[in-house]
């Protein structure tokens, strides 16, 4: 049987039921005797057993069913639940995670198990030996007996069985080369979940002592369970009877095993058995259909798809956006109606299409949280904390690529917080806090953005003590310290090498850590806020676009030079006769809703030549008279871009500006426009910061 | 490779500067026209710009500049050369660029002292052609990657 079919499938199950122990071990560590619980954990752990046997993945199995026995005896009040155990359990699940991982990348699940098989069979009480049977058998044994009457008169295990001329010269020739044929019956424990499993693990077995010539009901009905407990194969084999039996009854949750010797067969007699024997079967099958199918037969609703293929998709359909924005443009030229018509139309399809194929790519972000609470839990008895992770909003979606980038940015911010942000049990008494930190992870939609919270109600930021550590370090020269705002001293936090710890710990503070966590933020396009009160806590706000590829930019001109920004930085658009400039220690600003806002010439920042005819509005550098405005923000800073000409709103596709241009600053990629030409993407961030540079040390 | 003195390979042979250089073909994907190249503020003084080859974004650099030479006018006759490098694909600005030669792999000197302008390290050899003229052939891998050096450098520190 080939299983490579299904090793997706396996894979993803296996994730699940991972993730599911995971979930309940932890609610267990707090509600220690509630049964529901446990039995809910067993029947995890079970599934997973017979899946990873079903897929010949030994190691795995074995792994699993040390745990499982683990849990058995937690079921039935052998054992209690101690934080020992449940550390014990964790590393079992860390190492079923990293088999699931190498078999997914290939491997098999040879991993060295030995350490913690031992701990696990010492936490299940004493040596036992790997004989799943014993454990359930006994329960089964009434049920079984009862059974055995009904089955032994189904199919007594004698010769006449229905084999067809093939098969009968097949056993002629087998036995006239002395090799034993038998008729092996095999009944399956009662509560035996993944039959197939057990079934294919019987017909391996049988297989390496001889070969199956044929079995009933047919490999296929067994594959899908559709049997009831009892299914039988037909072995030609050179080895005894013994060998055989010892061989299936070393599998687990085999209930009993009938063989029976077959002689020289009489055709003629069989046939009319095989009628009645069919319909029985039927009535079997339909009978015990729906216990038999259970988690295996779930109406599919959803396909699988490769991301490849995704991604192959939005490529395309970028292609597509480009020449439709070239389409757009000529027919604007032409003034013709119909084709006006068209196009339209063809945009709107386009906005749906793009809405869908961009929906496609989103996944709940409940797969990145997931990790955190173990985390959370190991690191708190780490650093001797208590720390309660209060998770709220996993459900909210967010682009597959977002997905992948964004686990470890935040697994850093966690630590961080619970490593400087949530101070020791006794500190926060002596504060009058509750011993127990609250750290809350949040995650929601606003707009076209997904905002992410992590907010611990620790220490706080020491304000003086960053400054003191910035001044120290160069950050920021020493005069203008004191003009920094809060908001701003807490950004510090993010410059490269800058650590605030008395003493560096393994959890954070190696001097790697906030720094990366930002540029990995700022190359999905996203930004990071810090916020903090002495006392009360710090709050990380991550904001992430919904999507990298398409975006909806405003176009601007300077010059001859066409530049993008992302619809998503502009706060607001103007005319720049319509505002009042003034000139603050020479430079220029605007007031905006009571703010002072400083203007940022695009000529002058990206140093545009002058238009060859020479009709330039703006004719002294820095000096503004007309053109207009764009109001961009990153953060919670505003500044006003001043440019000749504004173009209008478009969809744009992004794409990177590749490996050789990427130590170039300032924007975050090109795009194509609809006459084939390549534009810039402004990132407002770096605009942004080189203003503030500019005039820091203009005031410094 | 050695053993096989007598092999010849094909060239993509260019103009710079009234010099004839040379790029191996299985380096060059493509080579085009002139077209619009959109200037990249804050980007190295030899870098042209980007250009738009069918959908990507394909950054271009000037190769006299790069070598310290003085810019040419753009002619008629001037290409961009669409290089593939390793996963780096740049377009290079030449004069012009006309031919596809063999050479033989033994007529290659490996003696770039000889040769002034370009930096010698940017230099696989130097072959004769005909008429006595000298082909450079250049090491496309280090005069695309030499930025790339820096940046990997900065990143480690």
């Amino acid at each position: 049987m080939d299983m490579s079919q299904y090793l997706g499938v396996f894979i993803d199950e296996a994730r699940e039921h991972l993730q599911n122990l995971n979930d309940k071990l932890l609610v267990l560590e707090e509600k220690t005797g509630d049964p529901e619980l446990i039995n809910s954990i067993f029947r995890s752990a079970h599934t997973l057993k017979g899946s990873s046997g079903q897929m010949g993945f030994g190691n795995m199995m074995e792994l699993t069913h040390m745990m499982e026995n683990v849990f058995d005896a937690l079921r039935h009040e052998k054992i209690e639940v101690s934080a020992a155990m449940i550390d014990v359990l964790f590393e079992t699940l860390e190492l079923l995670e990293a088999m699931v991982d190498s078999i997914e990348q290939g491997g098999g699940d040879q991993k060295d198990a030995g350490e913690v098989m031992e701990k696990l069979r010492a936490l299940a009480g004493g040596p036992e030996k790997i004989h799943p049977d014993q454990t359930s058998g006994t329960e089964n044994a009434l049920a079984a007996t009862v059974e055995k009457t009904d089955s032994s008169s189904q199919n007594q295990p004698t010769g006449d069985y229905d084999f067809n001329s093939y098969e009968n010269d097949m056993i002629k020739q087998a036995l006239a080369l002395d090799m034993n044929v038998f008729q092996v019956i095999v009944t399956l424990n009662q509560n035996c979940v993944l039959k197939a499993a057990r079934a294919l693990m019987v017909s391996n077995a049988l297989e390496k002592m001889g070969t199956i010539m044929k079995s009933v009901p047919p490999t296929e009905e067994i594959e899908k369970e559709a049997f009831d407990r009892q299914f039988t194969y037909i072995l030609v084999t050179d080895q005894g009877k013994e060998e055989v039996y010892d061989a299936v009854m070393g599998i687990s949750e085999i209930d009993r095993a009938d063989l029976s010797q077959i002689g020289a067969v009489d055709s003629e007699k069989n046939s009319n058995d095989r009628n009645e024997q069919k319909t029985d079967r039927h009535k079997q099958e339909n009978g015990h259909a729906p216990s038999a199918g259970q988690g295996h037969q779930a109406v599919a609703k959803t396909i699988r798809v490769n991301l490849d293929r995704l991604d192959h998709l939005l490529n395309l359909f970028e292609e597509m956006i480009i020449d439709r924005s070239r389409l757009e443009k000529i027919s604007s030229s032409l003034n013709n109606l119909e084709l006006k018509d068209s196009v339209d139309t063809l945009k709107r399809i386009s906005d749906q299409l793009q809405e869908t194929i961009l929906n496609l790519r989103m996944e709940p972000i409940e797969q990145v949280f997931n990790r955190f609470p173990r985390m959370v839990r190991s690191l708190s008895k780490e650093l001797n904390k208590k720390v309660k992770l209060v998770i709220s909003g996993a459900e909210t979606e967010l682009d597959r690529t977002v997905i992948d980038e964004i686990g470890d940015p935040l697994m850093h911010m966690i630590r961080n917080s619970m490593d400087h942000g949530i101070e020791h049990p006794d500190v926060r008494e002596k504060k009058g806090k509750s011993p127990e930190g609250i750290l809350s992870l949040k995650a929601y939609h606003s707009g076209n953005h997904v905002i992410i919270e992590i907010e611990d109600d620790g220490a706080g930021i020491n304000r003086e003590k960053v400054l003191s550590k910035a001044v120290e370090k160069g950050l920021v020269p020493k005069e203008s310290a004191a003009l920094l705002s809060d908001k701003d001293v807490y950004h510090l936090l993010f410059e490269s090498g800058f650590s605030t710890a008395d003493k560096i710990s393994d959890i954070s503070g190696r001097g790697v850590g906030l720094d990366v966590v930002e540029s990995k933020i700022h190359s999905l396009s996203g930004t990071v806020l810090i916020d903090s009160s002495p006392d009360k806590g710090t709050k990380f706000t991550v904001k992430l676009p919904l999507t990298l590829s398409i975006i909806n930019a405003m176009l601007i001109q300077t010059g001859q030079e066409i530049y993008a920004i992302p619809i998503t930085s502009i706060v607001e658009t103007a005319l720049i006769r319509q505002l009042k400039i003034q000139s603050v220690n020479s430079r220029q600003v605007m007031s905006y809703q009571n703010r002072i806002v400083p203007l940022v010439s695009l000529k002058d920042y990206l140093d545009i030549p002058e238009a060859k005819e020479t009709s330039s509005i703006q004719k002294k550098s820095g000096e503004v008279h007309s053109g207009s405005i764009v109001l961009v923000r990153s953060g919670d800073r505003l500044a006003g871009v001043v440019t000749e000409k504004l173009l209008g709103y478009q969809d744009i596709v992004i794409k990177p500006l590749g490996r050789y241009l990427k130590s170039v600053k300032g924007f975050s990629g090109a795009t194509i426009l609809g006459d084939g030409k390549v534009a810039l993407i402004l990132d407002c961030r770096a605009l942004i910061d080189h203003q503030k540079k500019a005039s820091l040390k203009e005031n410094a | 490779m050695e053993n096989m003195e007598g092999e010849s390979f094909k060239v993509i042979l260019f103009r710079l500067n009234g010099e004839t250089y040379g790029v191996p073909i299985d380096q060059v994907l493509s080579i085009e026209r002139i077209q619009p190249v959109t200037r990249v503020p804050n980007a190295a003084e030899y870098v042209e710009g980007v250009m738009n080859l069918r959908g990507l974004i394909i950054p271009v650099i000037d190769v006299r500049s790069r070598f310290h030479m003085n810019r040419a006018e753009l002619t008629a006759d001037s290409r961009i050369i669409i290089a593939d490098v390793g996963e780096l694909q740049v377009g290079l600005l030449v004069d012009s660029a006309k031919e596809v030669m063999d050479i033989k792999k033994n007529s290659i000197e490996k003696t770039p002292d000889i040769v002034g302008g370009p930096e010698a390290e940017y230099i696989n050899g130097v072959a004769k052609i005909v008429n006595d003229d000298l082909l450079i052939l250049l090491n496309l891998d280090r005069v695309l990657n030499e930025e790339e050096v820096d940046e990997i450098k900065r990143i480690e520190v």
